[in-house]
């Protein structure tokens, strides 16, 4: 998969069509309850059924596609120090458009 | 050219296999050695599998290279962070590519930092995958599904397991050891029958594969396999310990046996480990000593470590461990055995002043030097390489600021401890400078040992010249020519080539670097003026 990095400025809707795309891929072949189609309000970890290993492979995806290696993911992960137990794709999305534009 | 095959034995050592080959376990590659050259081979600077493993598929040093670690650490403002490296940072070409654009076809199983696969002239199944990753893992995107139809495949028993696998080579419950050693025997099987696939289906000029289970039996095993220690083995359950690991071994000499005979007689077979191994039985929590020591303060909160464990669980981040406010030193990971010192360029900020990072640096080390351990006063740290003088090269910078090389080669831990100095309640293995390099086949001379070591940098020139290809004139290591015979030299001397190429990701970059933007917006400026004027607009 080729990075996208470029000098535009993404959108925060273009960021969560391109979160959703990113998921769909990852999880495709997933073993999981959930059939529903990912919306911004889906969970990462009930819904989906990330580990914490997910997760880290969802960074390395993310980290790929926009061509970025310096997004400071445990401001996500652990706001205030303490790690969140589950993460809606709204929350990634806003992350990134937050830091993409940086 | 003779077909070339690659064996890599993830932390593979003479001191283990050389008794293991005396006992009869390992029949095969006593003959082999016998009718080919051995020696010993130097790892990289810090023995650890991701730096030492592409140094030995590059030809470069980790400097140059960009790979120090499992992850790589980004130097932020606020304080550093860290995640998982891939092969996008790896900055040289690698022997898969410098093969593949010379019309040599390649299979690569199971090396560490291979995802997210190059597009290669022939097939990757990365290493180091967890399994829910694989499927989209492996190049060509096909191969998957081919995989998928062979007798017995099973992702789960194939892949890396990342907590599983950690949280085992620090701590394992006596309980857990024979499941633990019958894991890695499946998986090496795993692993064996997809090599034994592509080898039938898609014979290749360069097949390369690493059984990485030597690494993790000998990690957490040692004491079942050290010559020197049998005479503690006591009890029946540690006589089966000892007898399930050399199951492991009796199955991995029939691989090798098999994979050298699907490579046919004219082939050459290369055996290779990233780094050596030996006993440890101690440990120093390195960020304890640093938190006395005033050069870092813990969050409120962190507790003590568990017995034995190097790290966190789970996949936390260890940069949340420390107050920021108060640290300008710490060790983020425990594979490392790295400290990174945390400058500022704003005497406002927190972290040490570029201009006080020399001084800085040297007061650590020398201070690091000077521990001992209090029940023998002897010195716990041995040496404290810069990074200049262990990572020297063009990503130097982005390597840990010191590298310690404890007493007994451990690794350290970046918990939080009652004491920095502990010993371990029994000897488990780690990682030493000195691996192995067993070479045979076609042109390799016989019956040869080499008293001194060859380097991990040597390997890549030895199988491209076994590829019949020219050596690129930027690799870092050297043409071993006393591994092969005399005769083969002379029939097809080593030819020096041209440097090897950017991996494709850096070239795009530099490629985009390269456009300057005055000369991107003049261009702009040209087409848009041509447009107008097939329009019609301008004149």
């Amino acid at each position: 998969m080729e990075a996208v990095k470029t000098n535009n400025v993404p959108g925060r809707q273009s960021i969560l069509a391109t979160f959703i795309e990113i998921l769909s891929e990852m999880t495709s072949d997933w073993d999981k309850d959930f059939s529903g189609e990912i919306n911004a309000e889906t969970l990462l970890v009930a819904q989906l059924g990330f580990t914490s290993m997910d997760l880290v492979m969802l960074v390395v995806e993310i980290q790929q596609r926009y061509g970025r290696q310096d997004l400071p993911f445990e401001n996500l992960f652990a706001p205030n120090g303490k790690y969140v137990s589950d993460l809606r794709v709204a929350d990634v999305v806003n992350f990134l458009y937050r830091h993409l534009n940086r | 050219m003779s077909r070339t095959v690659l064996v890599g034995l993830d932390g593979a050592t003479f001191s283990i296999l050389d008794p293991l080959m005396e006992e009869g376990v390992m029949p095969f590659l006593k003959e082999f050695i016998k009718r080919g050259v051995r020696s010993n081979l130097l790892s990289t600077a810090q023995p650890l599998t991701p730096p030492a493993w592409t140094s030995l598929t590059t030809g470069r040093s980790p400097g140059n290279h960009n790979i120090f670690d499992f992850v790589r650490v980004e130097r932020g403002k606020e304080h550093p962070t860290y995640t998982l490296a891939t092969s996008g940072d790896v900055q040289c070409e690698t022997i898969w590519s410098i093969a593949g654009r010379q019309n040599r076809k390649v299979i690569s199983l199971n090396f560490p930092i291979s995802f997210p696969p190059e597009k290669i002239n022939g097939s990757i199944v990365p290493g180091f995958v967890p399994w829910r990753h694989l499927s989209r893992a492996v190049h060509p995107p096909e191969l998957y599904q081919k995989l998928k139809t062979l007798p017995g495949f099973d992702p789960q028993a194939l892949a890396f397991e990342w907590e599983a696998e950690t949280k085992a080579i620090q701590a394992l419950p006596d309980q857990d050891y024979e499941e633990w050693i019958k894991f890695h025997i499946r998986r090496e099987q795993q692993w064996f029958e997809i090599v034994r696939y592509l080898m039938t289906s898609e014979p290749s000029d360069l097949t390369a594969i690493i059984f990485d289970g030597v690494d993790k039996l000998q990690h957490v095993c040692w004491r079942f396999l050290d010559p020197n220690l049998q005479k503690s083995l006591t009890t029946e359950w540690e006589r089966k310990i000892r007898a399930l690991c050399h199951d492991y071994f009796r199955q991995l000499d029939g691989f090798i046996a098999e994979i050298a005979r699907l490579a046919g007689p004219d082939a050459r077979l290369f055996m290779a480990s990233d780094h050596g191994f030996g006993p440890t039985d101690q440990i120093f929590y390195v960020n304890t000593w640093l938190g006395q020591h005033g050069y870092l303060a813990w969050q409120e909160g962190v507790e003590m470590a568990e017995e034995g464990r190097l790290t966190t669980e789970g996949h936390k981040s260890h940069v949340l461990l420390f107050d920021w406010s108060r640290t300008t030193a710490c060790a983020l990971t425990a594979s490392s055995n790295g400290i990174y010192i945390h400058t500022t360029e704003d005497r406002t900020r927190p972290g040490v002043p570029l201009a006080e990072y020399e001084a800085f640096r040297q007061r650590l080390k020398e201070s690091l030097l000077a521990f001992t351990d209090p029940s023998t006063h002897e010195p716990v740290v041995t040496r404290a390489m810069t990074r200049e003088e262990a990572f020297p090269g063009e990503y130097m910078e982005r390597a840990p600021d010191l590298t310690l090389v404890l007493r007994d080669h451990g690794f350290i831990s970046v918990l939080n401890a009652e004491e920095p100095f502990k010993w371990r309640p029994w000897i488990i293995g780690t990682h030493m400078p000195l691996g192995i390099f067993i070479a045979g086949g076609e042109g390799i001379r016989r019956g040869l040992s080499l008293s001194d070591p060859l380097s991990i940098l040597d390997v890549t020139p030895a199988m491209l010249y076994s590829l019949g290809l020219p050596i690129p004139e930027d690799l870092e290591g050297r043409f071993a020519f006393e591994i092969f015979e005399p005769s083969l030299m002379a029939h097809s001397p080593p030819l020096k080539g041209e440097p090897t190429l950017l991996p494709a990701p850096r070239r795009a970059t530099e490629s985009h670097q390269e456009e300057k933007p005055g000369e991107m917006e003049a261009e702009q400026e040209d087409r848009i003026f041509e447009r107008l004027k097939a329009l019609g607009y301008i004149e």
